[in-house]
């Protein structure tokens, strides 16, 4: 029973008991910050690059891209309907994209897709910034620009369809806060359409609701990523300081199917911007250009040309897009869509040219984690960095507390000496001392996953107060991590292994001072001064 | 004496070892019977904690055997010691060694706590508690309950103590220099309370180098060059220390 005893008074009077439980509440709130932040960052790395892809991707291994995708895409949905849910053709290319306007030019990756197919295969729909504020309105088909304008008392007016679809995501949009934010300025300091006078004759400013509200030639769309188009300003939001339905080009290098540039000069491409895609991921979001996959087909002469004998070739994709059925394991997918395509090949190897044969040959299926490689290897990397550095700091916890553990009992030698000389085992002393340091241990981290949970809770307001003070002292800038937050969440996983390893690591660090306590004998303890 | 409480027999102890050696007892003999009040004298280095530490199962000796009540002790487990100083002797020391982060009271409830397990201690701390009281009410501290160690007196503190030594009702006392810190007035006092537990049948073993201190008791022994030799108690040296133990009383 004196174990339970002296434990309680020794914890509510020990002055150095408060340092074990500082060193405790320090480490276990530096492991969940740490924990916390690193692992939201990977987290959201890794459902952002998922959300990048489709689940497969049978992946041309050449620009020039392969033939026959379509009737793969039939045979696929035949014999495989329950591994295969929908498929999407799409072309990759390289081009330089321009706007005109500012003679601004930057290579760029350019991705033909059907955006309707497109947004169902992962979360491309989520980071467009028009199509969330004017749900509907962002299309790749040709357009004209659109145009608002001034009422006679000078209040902005928008196209009617954009004032509709506007109105559509006010009703759906909970967050009053964010439609108030919305209403004081263009979302994220967006320009709205050019203004223009329409009545020359009547004011410079005035706005016809009957139309028209369209300008200038009818030209494809084109969804730019927001970093290749845009910087961000201090706050870390984008300027966007081009209207929607500028003018901006592609040029690009149409190849033959055995991937020799055509004689031609480059395409140069006139495109309407009708919206910028924000993924999250910087290396994407400052290269891509998303255009139509049938438009860039045809001005990547991809589609069917005439060939010298006079028959058409066959027209070619780079990518097919497979997104899965639900609840379909990637890996099997992939081997059986692998398998496939392979027996769909040999199938049609004496109907295809040679050059067909070899672009076939070289298409493979790639999951959504092949195709981000790069990515996630290093991510991943991150992790095991980042558990090292953990291990770390939970040795040097373990240590620590050893070291106060150790002195602790040296502090206690005399009173051991006394309980020993009435009576009690050195399995008794040494279980008190390891019952002292898990109650320790538990109160150290109790403190320490509060304090943790409530920074992590806060990080951001911290930050902005650190930044008020000093602009130098952002330590995530945004243009950096390509994250507008730091990631604030906190697992009730990560707290519960934080409190185990806390109250083992107290444990095993005062495991040989208190065996060490308990086998001495009384009168060694009591004659220690 | 027939069938003494405790028996030592050729007690020897030593510290260091080769040239450093010290040979502190060599070949010890003693016996205290039940009801006796015993006092080892000797001059100061000679070795009287040393063997009153080995009396009470606080260390051991190098060689020789100690029997309480035909039981060895020495030679017995570790669990066995341990509950034999938790319940077959309580303990004195000069430096009244109480827990600085506990009252009076919980010092003296001590050993019970070690004796009870949690839930044998739930039922009985009422009574432990009220044992406790009475027995400090006997030392005089009723009043000093909730004091800490540090806020008593010398003689404050070791009645404490002699209370912490009795509280599982010990068959035999041992005092290594109870008065030894103490004023002759306050040593006094706790030699009187000695006497007076004496008297209500308690076994005492006292180490003291005073000779006045040891004249209080029944017999006295003699250590000097490692061994005991036994010395007569006159009744008039007893009664003259009387005067001394009375003002316990008042
Ligand atoms: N742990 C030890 N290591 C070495 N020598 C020791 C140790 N403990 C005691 N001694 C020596 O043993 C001898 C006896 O010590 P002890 O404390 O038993 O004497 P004592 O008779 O009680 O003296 P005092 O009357 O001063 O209390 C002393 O010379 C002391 O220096
Ligand atoms: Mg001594």
């Amino acid at each position: 029973m004196y174990k339970w005893f002296l434990v309680s008074k020794y914890l509510r009077t020990k002055l150095v008991a408060l340092f074990g439980i500082a060193a405790v509440t320090l480490c276990v709130a530096m492991v969940l910050v740490v924990t916390s932040v690193m692992g939201g960052f990977l987290d959201t790395i890794r459902s952002r690059s998922r959300g990048l892809h489709s689940e497969l991707v049978l992946e041309s291994g050449s620009m020039q891209g392969f033939p026959y995708y379509d009737e793969f895409a039939k045979k696929l949905k035949q014999a495989l309907p329950d591994v295969v849910r929908v498929t999407s053709p799409a072309i990759h290319t390289a081009g330089i994209f321009r706007v005109p306007a500012l003679q601004y030019t930057k290579l760029a990756k350019v991705l033909g897709i059907r955006i309707d197919e497109y947004v169902q295969f992962n979360d491309f729909k989520k980071g467009l910034h028009y199509e969330h504020y004017y749900p509907g309105t962002t299309t790749l088909a040709q357009q004209e620009m659109l145009v608002a304008g001034l009422d006679n008392k000078g209040n902005l007016q928008l196209p009617r369809e954009w004032a509709d679809a506007n109105a559509k995501w006010r009703a759906s949009e909970t967050d009053k806060k964010t439609i108030a934010d919305f209403d004081a300025h263009p979302p994220d300091g967006a320009p709205y359409p050019d203004i223009r006078p329409f009545r020359r004759t009547e004011s410079v400013f005035a706005f016809d609701p009957d139309g028209p509200f369209e300008a200038g030639p009818k030209r494809f769309g084109a969804i730019v990523g927001t970093d290749l188009l845009f910087d961000r300003d201090q706050d870390g939001k984008f300027d966007r300081y081009i209207a929607r339905g500028a003018s901006v080009a592609l040029s690009l290098l149409p190849l033959s199917a055995s991937g020799n540039p055509l004689g031609e000069p480059p395409v140069l491409l006139p495109l309407r911007y009708v919206d910028d895609s924000h993924s999250g991921i910087y290396e994407i979001d400052s290269m891509s250009v998303y255009v139509d996959v049938d438009m860039l087909q045809h001005h990547l002469a991809m589609d069917p040309q005439e060939l010298e004998d006079g028959s058409m070739s066959k027209p070619r994709v780079s990518q097919l897009l497979i997104a899965l059925q639900p609840g379909v394991n990637l890996d099997d997918a992939k081997k059986r869509v692998q398998s496939a395509w392979i027996d769909f090949c040999a199938d049609m190897a004496d109907q295809v040219t040679e050059n067909d044969a070899k672009n076939m040959h070289r298409a493979e299926v790639a999951t959504w984690e092949d195709m981000q490689r790069g990515l996630i290897n290093a991510v991943e990397k991150e992790k095991y960095l980042m558990l090292i550095i953990l291990a770390i700091v939970c040795l040097v916890a373990i240590v620590l507390l050893g070291l106060i553990f150790y002195m602790i009992v040296e502090k206690k030698t005399r009173d051991i000496g006394v309980l020993k000389a009435v009576g009690a085992r050195s399995r008794g002393i040494a279980s008190m001392f390891i019952g002292y340091a898990a109650a320790v241990g538990f109160v150290g981290s109790i403190l320490g996953n509060t304090i943790g949970a409530i920074f992590v809770r806060h990080i951001n307001e911290f930050q902005d107060f650190l930044a008020r003070l000093n602009p130098q002292l952002r330590v995530w800038s945004p243009d950096v991590y390509s994250f507008d937050r730091i990631p604030d969440v906190v697992k009730t996983n990560d707290i519960a292994w934080i409190t185990t390893v806390a109250i083992l690591a107290s444990i095993a660090g005062s495991l040989i001072p208190a065996l060490v306590a308990g086998r001495v004998w009384p009168v060694r303890a009591l004659r220690y001064e | 004496m027939n069938n003494p409480l405790l028996r030592a027999k050729g007690i020897h102890k030593s510290y260091g070892t080769g040239a450093a050696e010290v040979k502190v007892l060599r070949g010890v003999a003693l016996e205290a019977a039940a009801g006796e009040f015993l006092a080892v004298t000797g001059p100061s280095g000679c070795g009287k904690s040393t063997l009153l530490h080995i009396l009470g199962a606080l260390d051991l000796p190098d060689q020789g055997e100690l029997e309480f009540r035909g039981e060895p002790v020495s030679s017995a487990n570790r669990t066995w010691q341990a509950s034999y100083r938790n319940l077959q002797v309580g303990f004195v020391f000069q430096f009244y060694h109480l827990l600085p982060e506990l009252s009076v009271l919980e010092n003296v409830l001590i050993p019970r706590m070690v004796l009870h397990s949690y839930w044998g201690w739930r039922r009985n701390a009422r009574q432990c508690r009220d044992e406790a009281v009475k027995l400090l009410e006997r030392m005089g501290l009723q009043h000093r309950l909730r004091h800490r160690p540090r806020e008593l007196s010398g003689g404050e503190q070791q009645r404490t103590a002699i209370a912490r030594a009795l509280i599982n009702k010990p068959d035999l006392l041992l005092a290594d220099e109870p008065t030894g810190n103490l004023d002759e007035v306050t040593g006094g006092t706790v030699l009187g309370l000695l006497g007076e537990l004496n008297r209500a049948g308690q076994t005492i073993i006292m180490v003291t180098h005073d000779a006045k201190v040891a004249a209080l008791a029944h017999r006295r022994v003699h250590l000097s060059e490692g061994v005991v030799r036994e010395k007569g108690n006159p009744v008039a040296e007893r009664d003259a220390a009387r005067p001394l133990m009375t003002e316990v009383r008042s």
